[in-house]
């Protein structure tokens, strides 16, 4: 019996699995990440400082630790309490946590770059705090920092492959799976790759259009 | 009727106001000149509930401002309010700015509102803005915009704060015409300026604040034309 | 002034000085991300966490040194930088 098969055509439900897990994964912690992101992010546009260094240093601990150690102390702790989770959801929770760690800097800057002058005129008009939020600090805030947000959106779905270590089969795990089995590391890594990039590139080329067309 | 009784305001230890008396009636127009510093502008903020006061009252229509049952909100509407730096909302085109707060604020439909807008975009001169972005405007235009922001709430009062100061000059007179118009539609107006030759054109009172005090108030043939009080000589000297 | 002296005196310490901060900021990204030296059995601290925890089975353990050890490290990075930076642009203004 042949213990190593090439790669053949009936492969490919299987990356697109892969593939579909990848993009999935990804927008679950881009949406959650930014919806918590943009409220972290105003909190701490509002807050004061005792508030801000709390919440600063919360968020500090998940940008300086690792995604990777992230990803195996929660699995793992939540393993030792005795509610395994799936790796998805665990994945999940993880990422978008991290996510919402570099959103609300994002966010934050967005909120203090529209101008006092611009609230205040927009409360002489009648308009109540709520709807200065509303109709005022988060379109202008959100517009001026739409190229930062895309950034992190996009390195996200790169970071999205580290899920793979708790077992959920994203694209890299796939590709894993298959090098095992078919022994062609190069092509299939390339083709992964390859995939990557081409999610990649259009996006950052249209932020980059997009920060370009805001300057005027 | 805008009723500004001994109003005191300080900013930590500084004391900006020292005891302001100034009354406004309908249809008046009210200008305030003064050095920087003056407590001019701290005075239309207070008025406009952007600021608190220490003490005294500001009345308008009968309504104490600064009283913590008013409801600022519902207030601010009548009072409408024009700053030195024109505040345009840049995600919006023109007429959405000005149909914004008429919208959100005061419940109208969208339609109504940006009518509403329109009417008074016509007026201040900018018809032919309406679907333009703000930010692709001079100055001038975008000031013009603030006012028109403004009117579209329909206030019976406007306050000016020094609205032409951050104008490049040869902006300066679009925007002074604009307000030559509402003086002749009969609008009850404060209008802090640095634009004394304006000031005495379309006043029926000139205030002369110096360091929190009101030191010269009178038509402005006397305080601008005559005036008494060595201060107020001293800076019209400097600025005339 | 000639051309080298121009990079020397006036182009390069306004250059140096303008790259700092993301400079530093894209070597605490290194560290962090010489954390993937697990995925391929590199021995950096992923790595030898992984081989050590192996042998004792105290994951939890051993991955929040890991952790502690992680942040402690960006932390220091940081506050040396930042002490290098005071030094080193002594009265200039961002």
């Amino acid at each position: 019996m042949n213990l190593f098969t090439p790669l053949s055509w009936n492969d490919a439900g299987f990356i697109l699995a892969g593939i579909l897990n990848t993009v999935y994964i990804s927008l679950v912690a881009i949406i959650i990440g930014s919806i918590l992101g943009l409220l972290v992010g105003f909190i701490r546009a509002e807050s004061n400082k005792s508030i801000n260094v709390l919440l600063g240093g919360f968020l500090d601990i998940l940008r300086s630790v690792p995604l990777i150690i992230q990803l195996i102390l929660f699995t793992t702790f939540i393993g030792a309490m005795g509610y395994p989770l799936n790796p998805f959801v665990a994945g999940s929770i993880i990422l978008s946590l991290y996510t919402m760690a570099f959103m609300s800097e994002v966010f934050r800057s967005g909120f203090d770059s529209v101008p006092e002058n611009m609230v205040k005129a927009a409360r002489s008009l009648g308009m109540t705090y709520l709807q200065t939020v509303r109709y005022v600090r988060v379109p202008i805030g959100m517009r001026a920092v739409f190229p930062s947000w895309l950034g992190v959106a996009l390195s996200v779905r790169k970071d999205s492959a580290l899920v793979s270590v708790i077992g959920y089969m994203e694209l890299l795990r796939t590709a894993e799976q298959l090098i095992s089995r078919t022994q062609q590391p190069l092509m299939i890594l390339l083709g992964v790759g390859l995939f990557y990039f081409m999610i990649s590139y259009p996006l950052s080329r249209y932020g980059k259009y997009v920060e370009r067309k805001m300057e005027i | 009727m805008i009723e500004v009784k001994g109003v005191h305001k300080s900013f930590g230890d500084l004391e900006v106001l020292k005891g302001i008396d100034l009354t406004v009636n309908r249809g008046g127009v009210v200008s305030i000149i003064g050095a920087s510093g003056s407590g001019k502008s701290t005075l239309l903020y207070c008025i406009n509930a952007i600021e608190k006061i220490n003490a005294g009252n500001i009345i308008v229509d009968g309504i104490d401002v600064h009283d913590k049952s008013t409801d600022i909100n519902e207030l601010r509407q009548n009072l409408g309010m024009v700053f030195q730096q024109w505040n345009s909302f840049p995600h919006l085109t023109v007429l959405e700015n000005a149909a914004l707060a008429p919208q959100i604020v005061k419940g109208f439909s969208k339609e109504k509102a940006q009518e509403i807008a329109k009417k008074e975009l016509i007026h201040v001169g900018l018809g032919d803005k309406l679907h333009e972005y703000p930010t692709r405007m001079s100055g001038g235009q975008q000031q013009r915009l603030a006012i028109a922001r403004a009117l579209a709430m329909e206030p019976p009062y406007m306050l000016f704060d020094e609205v032409t100061s951050a104008l490049d000059p040869e902006l300066v007179g679009e925007v002074l015409d604009t307000l030559r118009l509402l003086r002749d539609d009969g609008m009850t107006m404060i209008c802090v300026t640095h634009e004394i030759a304006f000031a005495k054109e379309v006043s029926d009172k000139v205030a002369f604040f110096h360091e929190g005090l009101i030191e010269e108030m009178g038509t402005p043939e006397q305080v601008l034309g005559n005036p008494q009080k060595e201060r107020t000589q001293q800076f019209l000297s400097k600025v005339l | 002034m000639n051309s080298i002296q121009v990079y020397h005196y006036v182009i390069l310490p306004q250059m140096f000085r303008r790259i700092y901060h993301p400079m530093t900021n894209q070597f605490v990204w290194s560290i962090l991300m010489s954390s993937l030296g697990i995925l391929v059995g590199m021995n950096e601290l992923s790595g030898e966490t992984q081989r050590l925890q192996s042998t004792s089975f105290r994951t939890l353990e051993f991955f929040m040194m890991a952790a502690v050890m992680y942040f402690v490290m960006t932390k220091l990075v940081l506050l040396a930088s930042s002490l290098i930076a005071k030094k080193v642009f002594k009265g200039e203004l961002s």
